[in-house]
C-alpha cells in the first residue's frame, strides 16, 4: 500500500511538471514578447521582471530559472502592479476561493447523491422524474448563465441575497448554487446509473434474501458499492468546479484566484495568468492523488492490485 | 409426513414492453419436512421464478402474483406483509444463489456477512455471531475460519464462495433452503464437494431443501422428490426411484434419455429433444410440449391436459393418461 | 389448465407430420440499428432532444434571412428595444436586431461545435487506434502522453491556447481540438483493445487475416455506437466551451456573432433591465446543451445491448 502511494505520488510530481512546463511553452508563444515592455508598464515592473525572468537570456535558461523559484513557492512578480507579487495575490484570494470551493462541492456531492439515489429507488416514479429534470436543468445551464439568472432575479429582482462583494455568509449562497450546479447534476446522474447497476446485482437480492431492513440494505450494499464510480470522476468534477470558478468569481465580483486569473486575461498580466494556472494545477492534482488514494481505501479490491503493482 | 410447503395452482407474471410473459402458469407441488425435493427443466422453464416467488424476491415493479397460494406451515405467503415476510426470510427459508461469484457484497468482510442476518433474527450480540459464524466456516470446510472471516469476497475461490453463502443461507437454521443450481458456476469436483455438503448438512439438521438442478445425475444421487417443469408448468412429479424407472411424461422421458449414460456404446449419438419451448409471451392454448412431442394427438393441440394420479406418489400431465386415450399409444410409448 | 372441457374419443388419435415445422425460427431478427432506432423512438426524452435539434439547424440554415436585417447592421435610433413586430428578439444596445443575430449565433456555435467534434473524432480515432492496435510500450507511452495533456482542465486549456492565438472561428476550433479529443481516442483504443481479446478476431488473425481489416471489419460496427454517443456529446461541450471563452473576451471578435458573444455584451445590461438581451441567447445556449445532451443519453441507453431484450 505504501508503494502504491509513493508510485502515485511520483506519478503526480510528474503530471505536475508536465502541466507546468506546458503551459510555460505555451506563454513563450505569444507572437512578440510575452513579457515586451508596453507603453504602460511601470519602469519598476519591467526591472523586476527583467531581474526575474532573464528576458534577455535563452528559453532553456528562463525555463530552468522559474522552475527553480517555484520550488520556492515563488510565482514572480506581476505585470502590472509593482506593489504586489503574484504570491501576494494568491495569498489573497486562495482562502476566498477555498472557502467558496469547498461550499459548492460539498453541495454538489451531498445533494447530487440523494438526488441519485432516491431517483434510482423509485425508478420511473415521479421522485425520479424531478430529480433527472433538475440534473438535466442543471446539466443543459452553463454555470455564467446560471449566474446571471440568479443574479437578475434573487439579488436585482427580488433583492433576497446580496452580491457583487464577499462580505456575509448570504454573499455566499448565489455563487456557491450557480458555481455547484454543474457538478451537482453530473453527481446526481452517475449516482443514480451506479445505484441502478448495483441495484440489479445478485448480492442486492442476497441481501433481501436474508431477510435484512430495506434501510440496512440501503446504506450497506446498494450506497457503499454506488458510491465508488461516484468517487472516481470527484477529481474531473473538481477540476471543473475550479474552471467554473473563474467566471462565477467574476461575475459576483468575488476576490479569488479566478477573477484574479481573468483579471490576467483582460489585462494580459501573463505571469499572473502562468502563476493561476500552475497553482490551480497543483491544487487539482494533489486533490487528485487524495482521491486516488481514498479510493484505494474505500474498495478492497483494488488494494490487491496496487500492492501487486 | 408432515408437508413444510405447499403451492397450489402460482402463477407469475411479468410486464415487458412487448406484453406479458407468464413466466410460471399454474404450478403446485409440495415439499415435506426434511426431504429434498428436485426442480428441474430446461433453461428458462420458470424454475428460479418459482423459487423466488417462495421468498418473494421478485421486483414488484414489473411482476405480479396473478394467483395462487403459497402456504408455509398453512400460512400464505403471497397475503403476508412484507414486513413479517422480512421476519421469514434467511431466518425459516433461505436461499443460495447460483452464482457465488456475483452474489456477496465485494465491498463488505465476510464475517460481516454472514453476521448481519442472524444479528437481525436472533438478536445475539456481536461476538456470539461471530462465534456462530466462524463455527459454520468450519461446518462448511472453511479452513482459518478466524482469518477468512476478516477477508473480502475477492479474496475467495469460487467453491470457497458458495461454501460462504452455504453458510450464509445456515446461519439462522432455516427450516426450508431454496438452493437455485448451487453448482452450476462451480468445475466438476467442486460441484461433488458442495452437494455432498448440501446433503450432509441437511440430514445432519433436519431441514428440507428445494434444490433446482439441470443434472438429472444430481437429483438421483440426492434427492427425495422431483418436480419436472416445462414453459412455466408441472407436467410430472414424483418420487426420485419411480422418475427414473418410469418416467411418464414425454417430457420428463426426453429428459432421461438425454442424459449421458455409462452403458451408451461409443457410437451412440446422444438424444436430445428437437424444437426449442413455445413463447411465454403467447403460450399455446394446448399442450405447451405439443410442438416437440412425438406422441401427439388431437386433444394436445386444442386443451391443456391436468395433473392425473398415475398412482398415490406419482403425477403427471400428460392425455395419454386419459381414461379415453388408447392404451396402445401408452404402450408404445413405454417400449421406446 | 382447464376442467371442464368437452372431450370426444375421436380427439385422442396420434398425430404424426406436426413436428416438421418445429425447427423454424419463429421471430423475425431485427437488424442491429433498426433495433437501436426503435428504443431511441420509444425515448421521448431523446426525441424531444432530436427534434429540438433539427430545428435549431433548420432555423441557423434560414434564420437570418427571414426579417429583413443583416446581423451587424447598427442603428442607434433602435437601441435596447424589446420584442416587437418588427425586431421579433428586440434589438441590442447597439440596436442590431436580436432575432437576426440569434440565428446567425446559432451558425457560428453550431459549426464550432460540429467542428470541433468532428476533429476529435479523426485525431481520436487515429491516436486512439494506433495506441490500441500497437499495444505495449508505443500503447503506454501513447497513453501517458494523453494522461498528462489530460490533467490540465480542459476548458483551462483551451483559455491559455486562446491567449496565444487570434481571436476567430478557427483558433477557437483549434484551441478546443488540442486536448479534446484525448477521451475519444482513450474510448477507441479501449474497445480496440477489448476487440482484440475477442475470439473471432484471435481466430481470424491465426487463420492469417491482417489485423488491420479485421479490425475495419469489426471495429467499425462494434464502436460506432459509444462513439456516436461521445460525439453527439462533445456538440454541447464545444459550445459551453465557446460560449465561456466569449464571455472572458477570447471569443468571436465583433460584429460577428456567437450565442457566447450576445450573453457577454448583454451581461451589462440586466442591471439596467434588458433582461431578455441575455435571455435569448443564454436560452438558447441551454437548449441546444439540453437537446444534445439528451440524445447523447437516449442514443447510449438505446445502443446499451444490456437493455435489449
Ligand atoms: N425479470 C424478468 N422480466 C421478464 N421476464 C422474465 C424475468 N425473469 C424471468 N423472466 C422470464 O420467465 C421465464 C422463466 O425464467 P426462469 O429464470 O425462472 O427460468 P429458469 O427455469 O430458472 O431457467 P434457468 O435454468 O436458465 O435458470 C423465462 O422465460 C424468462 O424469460
Ligand atoms: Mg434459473
Amino acid at each position: 500500500m505504501l508503494k502504491y502511494i509513493f508510485k502515485r505520488f511520483l506519478w503526480s510530481i510528474l503530471t505536475l511538471w508536465a502541466v507546468i512546463t506546458v503551459t510555460f511553452m505555451i506563454m513563450h508563444f505569444i507572437p512578440g514578447d510575452p513579457f515586451a515592455r508596453e507603453g504602460t508598464m511601470p519602469e519598476a515592473v519591467y526591472k523586476n521582471l527583467n531581474e526575474h525572468y532573464h528576458l534577455d537570456q535563452p528559453l532553456f535558461i528562463q525555463y530552468t530559472r522559474y522552475l527553480t523559484s517555484l520550488i520556492q513557492f515563488d510565482f514572480g512578480p506581476s505585470l502590472k502592479s509593482n506593489t504586489m507579487t503574484v504570491n501576494d495575490f494568491i495569498k489573497q484570494g486562495f482562502p476566498v476561493s477555498l472557502h467558496l470551493g469547498t461550499q459548492a462541492i460539498l453541495l454538489a456531492v451531498v445533494l447530487g447523491m440523494i438526488l441519485g439515489v432516491v431517483a434510482a429507488y423509485n425508478r420511473n416514479k415521479w421522485q425520479d422524474y424531478l430529480s433527472m429534470i433538475l440534473a438535466i436543468v442543471g446539466i443543459s445551464v452553463p454555470s455564467f448563465i446560471m449566474a446571471t439568472f440568479l443574479i437578475n432575479f434573487f439579488a436585482v429582482k427580488w433583492g433576497i441575497f446580496p452580491v457583487a462583494t464577499w462580505k456575509s455568509w448570504a454573499h455566499t449562497v448565489l455563487p456557491t448554487i450557480a458555481l455547484s450546479m454543474m457538478p451537482m447534476a453530473f453527481i446526481a446522474r452517475l449516482m443514480r446509473s451506479s445505484m441502478l447497476e448495483v441495484l440489479s446485482q445478485d448480492y442486492m437480492i442476497t441481501a433481501k434474501a436474508k431477510g435484512l431492513k430495506g434501510k440496512f440494505i440501503l446504506i450497506h450494499y446498494a450506497i457503499k458499492n454506488a458510491i465508488l464510480p461516484v468517487v472516481t470522476v470527484l477529481g474531473i468534477l473538481t477540476a471543473n468546479l475550479i474552471t467554473g470558478s473563474f467566471i462565477i468569481e467574476s461575475i459576483f465580483g468575488i476576490p479569488g484566484i479566478g477573477e484574479l486569473f481573468v483579471k490576467g486575461i483582460f489585462n494580459r498580466d501573463y505571469p499572473v495568468i502562468l502563476g493561476s494556472t500552475v497553482f490551480y494545477s497543483m491544487i487539482l492534482i494533489f486533490l487528485i492523488f487524495i482521491i486516488d488514494i481514498a479510493y484505494t481505501w474505500l474498495d478492497p479490491r483494488i488494494k490487491v492490485i496496487g500492492e501487486n503493482n | 409426513m408432515k408437508k413444510l410447503l405447499e403451492i397450489k395452482d402460482l402463477k407469475v407474471n411479468f410486464h415487458t414492453y412487448l406484453g406479458e410473459v407468464q413466466a410460471v402458469r399454474g404450478v403446485s407441488f409440495h415439499v415435506n419436512q426434511g426431504e429434498i425435493v428436485a426442480l428441474v427443466g430446461e433453461s428458462g422453464c420458470g424454475k428460479s421464478v418459482t423459487a423466488k416467488s417462495i421468498m418473494k424476491l421478485l421486483p414488484t415493479a414489473f411482476s405480479h402474483y396473478k394467483s395462487g397460494e403459497i402456504l408455509y406451515h398453512s400460512m400464505d405467503l403471497l397475503k403476508v406483509q412484507e414486513k413479517e415476510m422480512e421476519t421469514i426470510r434467511g431466518n425459516e427459508i433461505s436461499m443460495i444463489f447460483q452464482d457465488p461469484m456475483t452474489s456477496l457484497n465485494p465491498t463488505s468482510k465476510i464475517g460481516e456477512q454472514i453476521i448481519e442476518g442472524l444479528m437481525k433474527h436472533k438478536k445475539v450480540s456481536k461476538s456470539e455471531a461471530y462465534r456462530k459464524a466462524k463455527e459454520l466456516l468450519e461446518l462448511v470446510g472453511i479452513p482459518q475460519p478466524e482469518k477468512r472471516m476478516n477477508q473480502y469476497p475477492h479474496e475467495f475461490s469460487g467453491g470457497m464462495r458458495q461454501r460462504v453463502v452455504i453458510a450464509m443461507a445456515l446461519v439462522c437454521e432455516p427450516q426450508l433452503i431454496i438452493a437455485d443450481e448451487p453448482t452450476t458456476a462451480l468445475d466438476v469436483t467442486i460441484q461433488a464437494q458442495i452437494l455432498k455438503l448440501i446433503k450432509d448438512l441437511q440430514f445432519k439438521l433436519n431441514t428440507s431443501v428445494i434444490l433446482i438442478t439441470h443434472d438429472l445425475g444430481v437429483v438421483a444421487e440426492i434427492c427425495d422428490r422431483v418436480v419436472v417443469m416445462y414453459a412455466g408448468e408441472v407436467v410430472e412429479s414424483g418420487k426420485v426411484e419411480e422418475i427414473f424407472a418410469n418416467p411418464s411424461h414425454p417430457y420428463t422421458k426426453g429428459l432421461m434419455k438425454s442424459v449421458p449414460r455409462l452403458d451408451m456404446s461409443r457410437n451412440e449419438s446422444l438424444y436430445s429433444i428437437v424444437g426449442s419451448p413455445p413463447n411465454l409471451l403467447h403460450p399455446p392454448n394446448g399442450c405447451a410440449f405439443y410442438s416437440r412431442c412425438e406422441y401427439a394427438m388431437k386433444v394436445c393441440q386444442k386443451h391443456s391436459p391436468n395433473l392425473m394420479e398415475i398412482n398415490t406418489t406419482q403425477q403427471t400431465a400428460c392425455w395419454l393418461y386419459h381414461p379415453m386415450a388408447n392404451p396402445v399409444e401408452k404402450e408404445s410409448m413405454g417400449g421406446m | 389448465m382447464e376442467s371442464n372441457v368437452h372431450l370426444t374419443k375421436d380427439l385422442f388419435v396420434p398425430i404424426q407430420d406436426h413436428l416438421k415445422d418445429v425447427e423454424k425460427i419463429n421471430s423475425p431478427t431485427v437488424s442491429f440499428w433498426r433495433d437501436v432506432w426503435r428504443r431511441l423512438k420509444e425515448n421521448k426524452l431523446a426525441m424531444a432532444g432530436l427534434m429540438v435539434t433539427l430545428l435549431l439547424l433548420l432555423l441557423a440554415a434560414i434564420g437570418p434571412y427571414l426579417n429583413g436585417y443583416s446581423y451587424y447592421e447598427q442603428d442607434f435610433t433602435q437601441k435596447n428595444l424589446t420584442p416587437n413586430a418588427e425586431h421579433w428578439f428586440g434589438t441590442d444596445q447597439a440596436g442590431r436586431d436580436i432575432f437576426t443575430r440569434a440565428w446567425y449565433g446559432a451558425r457560428i456555435s453550431l459549426f464550432i461545435g460540429f467542428m470541433a467534434a468532428m476533429i476529435d473524432f479523426i485525431i481520436g480515432i487515429f491516436y486512439g487506434g494506433i495506441a490500441g492496435l500497437k499495444g505495449g510500450r508505443a500503447d503506454n507511452v501513447m497513453m501517458r502522453i494523453s494522461e498528462i495533456l489530460y490533467s490540465i482542465p480542459y476548458l483551462l486549456m483551451v483559455i491559455l491556447i486562446m491567449i496565444v492565438l487570434e481571436r476567430g472561428i478557427w483558433p477557437i476550433i483549434i484551441a478546443m481540438s488540442i486536448t479534446g479529443w484525448i477521451p475519444m481516442a482513450r474510448l477507441v483504443r479501449g474497445q480496440v483493445m477489448q476487440l482484440k481479446e475477442q475470439d473471432f478476431v484471435q481466430a481470424a488473425n491465426a487463420m492469417g487475416s491482417n489485423t488491420l481489416w479485421v479490425l475495419r471489419k469489426h471495429l467499425v460496427p462494434n464502436t460506432m455506437g459509444p462513439i456516436l454517443v461521445n460525439v453527439t456529446l462533445t456538440v454541447p461541450n464545444a459550445i459551453f466551451a465557446e460560449a465561456t471563452l466569449s464571455f472572458l473576451g477570447l471569443g468571436i471578435p465583433a460584429p460577428e456573432a456567437s450565442w457566447g458573444t450576445m450573453v457577454s455584451d448583454a451581461l451589462g445590461s440586466i442591471l439596467i433591465g434588458n433582461f431578455y438581451q441575455l435571455a435569448i441567447p443564454a436560452i438558447l445556449i441551454s437548449l441546444t446543451m439540453f437537446a444534445f445532451n439528451v440524445l447523447g443519453d437516449g442514443l447510449r441507453d438505446a445502443l446499451d445491448p444490456k437493455l435489449r431484450k
